[in-house]
């Protein structure tokens, strides 16, 4: 790998890292996962533009966000096997008030989504906080466009049903 | 569905100000530069990206079968084809190149199975290629008073590590240095590294490095040895441990008896006693716990296995804020006793006169200790004891003054009690202003810590005529909060800063107000009913509680921010279904509440 595209992927990782950060925190509902998410998903990213003849995308952001997403989504399948987690840890971690507000954001936001299958909190999360078009979401998870509207429409649905009652 | 849109609008923009932390940006980028340097892996992306998925799930499936073929290969190179293998450590070949060793800096300090060696492939072998642990050894090893073990002439090869390859500092303090009479023979001790590292009978490399360990050692002349293999299945079951049989028989003996017995879990053969030699002998079955770093946490010799003592013994091992343990037996009939250490972090000095009260765990736990009775305070040397108490498990809260209170666990056993290290965190100093919405300071508010729950000791201050204030024994933290309270008035002020120990930070306390109004309908007249709200982040002095109305109304004037309301019954101590909602500063909140209690 060459020193420029070294610094071409440095500086995607400098520009790109916030979106991540914040897109794999609303999924996770969770300010460590994200962290690790993030990380793995720039590796994993890395490894692909070094090993393979992938050919190096203009914009590699809507890429990367795909890694993040299905990262992300698998560490929502690992999270159903595994007890509870540690939120004091997190909470030692938050440096402002603004952090504070976030993290409670993001733990009622679990909450509130922690009962719907991943796949269909993944594409609500997708649609409604991180604003991706139905196309746009059906890339990221490889499926069709009439796949991803059910699952938006299975998730609204149910937690409409979680409020009413 | 409006409310819903609402509500995700509101989460977008409250999660908007979300930023990598720039360790991770950094760790990314240096991660990059790392492995920018390796060659390109053979088998091309692992990624689980696109067409990369497809691809991946092939060559996984091929490594499985080279795996699968290789260990076959392996195996049979070993010679184990029939007779199941003695213990041994270590084995032939090395996961990592001369230049990469000189690339990592460090040697390794384990070799490893040829088979796996064999596989090769960062992907197929990384678990098994990687140390799993931080292998640590018995002082008597490091002085080389004793030579380390297993002999050379046991190794299989000229490539097993050498004492002093396997030496690495200790992180945490023995736990002789803080315990005047340790309970067990082994508690404290270091696990060899070949016990940690060892063969099975059945030819299974056993790497119990970094992992919770409970090392069950039988004979096969014992035959209630195997008679609790249920209840150690149970266990590791509950706790997640690692159980792993040593007998200082035969290999063939063994694996009859372990047939015979339906055991389970993977045996050790000693005959020569190379490892059982740190072990207490003439105690079968003897179940002893080792923690993550590879030191001997607890034994027991009892001859039924006392599930309740094991397992509580594995989990203070796997409790990680736990950085050392006192433990000491003091026999009573029908009733324990907790005896243990509060000492100071970074230096290790004992803290004098710190009081350490303890209620019952379970459903009547009672979060705030305000009608706890069992009361200790610890002596010049930081000791406290506690005796006569149920032999049930404890929550231990150790309150001393000018530090947040530190709670713990702790389980009375009839052998005695185990109860963790209080480590009490450095503190540092916060000096600043009041101010109030219009940047006017304030004089004589009370400034105090956050503190979780009514009842918790909190260090205060008032503020000066100019608003200006010092607080004291602050726990240092990357986010510690004040709060300003100011008599007559129900607004409050809150500022938060980093703390670091020894040092004074600045903070800015400034004094904002949000209304919450509501109602509580179908209110049933059952003594008077209150109304609390509770801040999404743990302060209990942001929590305001105010009685309701006849009428079932009521207002609260809450710091601006995300609050849960929900009415409170006094006589039940239970909170009724508690409702989200936001305080906006200078606006007042609705909410309605139920009160759906039968």
């Amino acid at each position: 790998m060459s020193a420029a595209e070294l610094e071409a992927f440095e500086k995607t990782v400098t520009a790109s890292a916030n979106r991540l950060y914040r897109l794999a925190a609303r999924l996770l509902g969770s300010t460590s996962d994200a962290e690790d998410v993030v990380q793995e998903s720039y590796f994993r990213a890395f490894a692909t533009f070094r090993d393979s003849a992938f050919e190096r995308p203009e914009n590699p952001l809507p890429w990367l966000i795909t890694v993040v997403t299905r990262v992300a989504l698998n560490t929502l399948r690992e999270r159903k096997r595994r007890s509870a987690r540690d939120t004091a840890w997190h909470q030692s971690r938050l440096k402002s008030q603004q952090a504070v507000e976030a993290h409670a954001q993001l733990t009622e936001l679990s909450g509130w989504l922690d009962e719907l299958p991943e796949d269909q909190r993944v594409a609500l999360v997708l649609k409604e906080l991180e604003g991706l078009s139905t196309a746009e979401i059906a890339t990221t998870l490889g499926c069709s466009v009439g796949a991803v509207e059910q699952r938006i429409f299975r998730a609204r649905t149910a937690l409409k049903r979680r409020t009413e009652s | 569905m409006n409310e819903l849109d609402d509500y995700f609008a509101r989460a977008r923009k409250e999660t908007e100000s979300l930023q990598a932390p720039k360790a991770l940006v950094q760790g990314v980028l240096e991660g990059v530069r790392s492995r920018a340097a390796q060659p390109p892996q053979v088998f091309g992306p692992l990624s689980g990206v696109g067409e990369g998925r497809r691809i991946s799930w092939r060559w996984l499936a091929l490594l499985a079968l080279m795996a699968g073929a290789a260990l076959w290969v392996g195996v049979g190179a070993d010679g184990v084809q029939e007779t199941p293998i003695e213990t041994e450590v270590g084995a032939e070949g090395s996961a990592r190149t001369p230049a990469q060793e000189q690339r990592e800096g460090t040697p390794r300090s384990w070799s490893v199975p040829r088979a796996l060696v064999l596989i090769g492939g960062k992907a197929a072998g990384k678990d098994a290629l990687q140390p799993s642990s931080t292998p640590s050894v018995p002082d008597e090893l490091r002085s080389g008073a004793v030579s380390p073990d297993p002999t050379p002439a046991a190794m299989p090869s000229t490539s097993a590590p050498s004492a002093t390859e396997l030496v690495k500092p200790r992180s945490v303090a023995p736990v002789e240095a803080v315990a005047q009479a340790p309970m067990t023979e082994l508690a404290g001790k270091a696990a060899f590294p070949s016990l940690l590292f060892a063969r099975a009978i059945d030819g299974q490399w056993l790497q119990l490095g970094n992992r919770l360990v409970l090392i069950h050692v039988v004979s096969t002349h014992c035959a209630e040895c195997f008679a609790g293999v249920s209840e150690l299945k149970r266990i590791a079951k509950l706790t997640g441990v690692v159980i792993v049989g040593i007998a200082d028989d035969d290999s063939t003996e063994l694996a009859a008896a372990a047939k015979q017995y339906a055991y389970p879990f993977p045996l050790i053969a000693d005959p020569q006693r190379r490892l059982l030699a740190q072990f207490p002998e003439g105690r079968r079955p003897m179940h002893v716990v080792v923690d993550r770093q590879g030191f001997f946490f607890r034994e027991t010799t009892t001859s039924s296995i006392a599930f309740d003592d094991i397992q509580a013994a594995i989990r203070f091992a796997d409790t990680p804020h736990v950085v050392s343990r006192v433990v000491r037996a003091v026999p009573l009939e029908g009733l324990c006793s907790i005896e243990g250490q509060v000492e100071r972090k970074g230096d290790s000095m004992p803290v004098v006169a710190a009081t350490l009260t303890f209620g019952l765990k379970g459903p009547a736990t009672d979060p705030d200790f305000s009608s706890g009775t069992l009361k200790a305070t610890t002596d010049a040397q930081g000791h406290y004891v506690l005796t006569d108490v149920a032999c049930t498990t404890f929550l231990g809260r150790a309150s001393m003054p000018g530090v947040s209170p530190i709670d713990f666990e702790v389980r009375a056993l009839p052998s005695g009690a185990i109860a963790p290290l209080v480590v009490v965190p450095g503190v540092g100093s916060v000096s600043g202003t009041v101010y109030d919405a219009h940047r006017f300071v304030i004089a004589g508010a009370t400034v105090s810590e956050c503190v979780d729950s009514p009842t918790s000791p909190r260090i205060e201050t008032v503020a000066d005529e100019r608003g200006q204030f010092t607080l004291s024994g602050v726990n240092a933290g990357p986010l510690r909060c004040l709060v300003a309270t100011i008599k007559g008035q129900e607004a409050v002020g809150v500022g938060c800063v980093a703390v670091q120990e020894q040092q004074l930070a600045n903070v800015r306390v400034e004094v904002r107000a949000a209304k919450i109004k509501g109602t509580v309908t179908g209110l049933k007249a059952r003594g008077a009913l209150f109304v609390r709200a509770e801040p999404g982040w743990n302060c209990n002095q942001l929590s305001p509680t105010k009685p309701i109305r006849r009428d079932g109304s009521f207002e609260l004037t809450v710091f601006p921010g995300k609050y849960r309301v929900g009415f409170h019954d006094p006589f039940s101590r239970s909170l009724g279904r508690m409702q989200t909602i936001q305080a906006v500063e200078d606006r007042t909140a609705h909410v309605e509440l139920t009160d759906d209690r039968p």
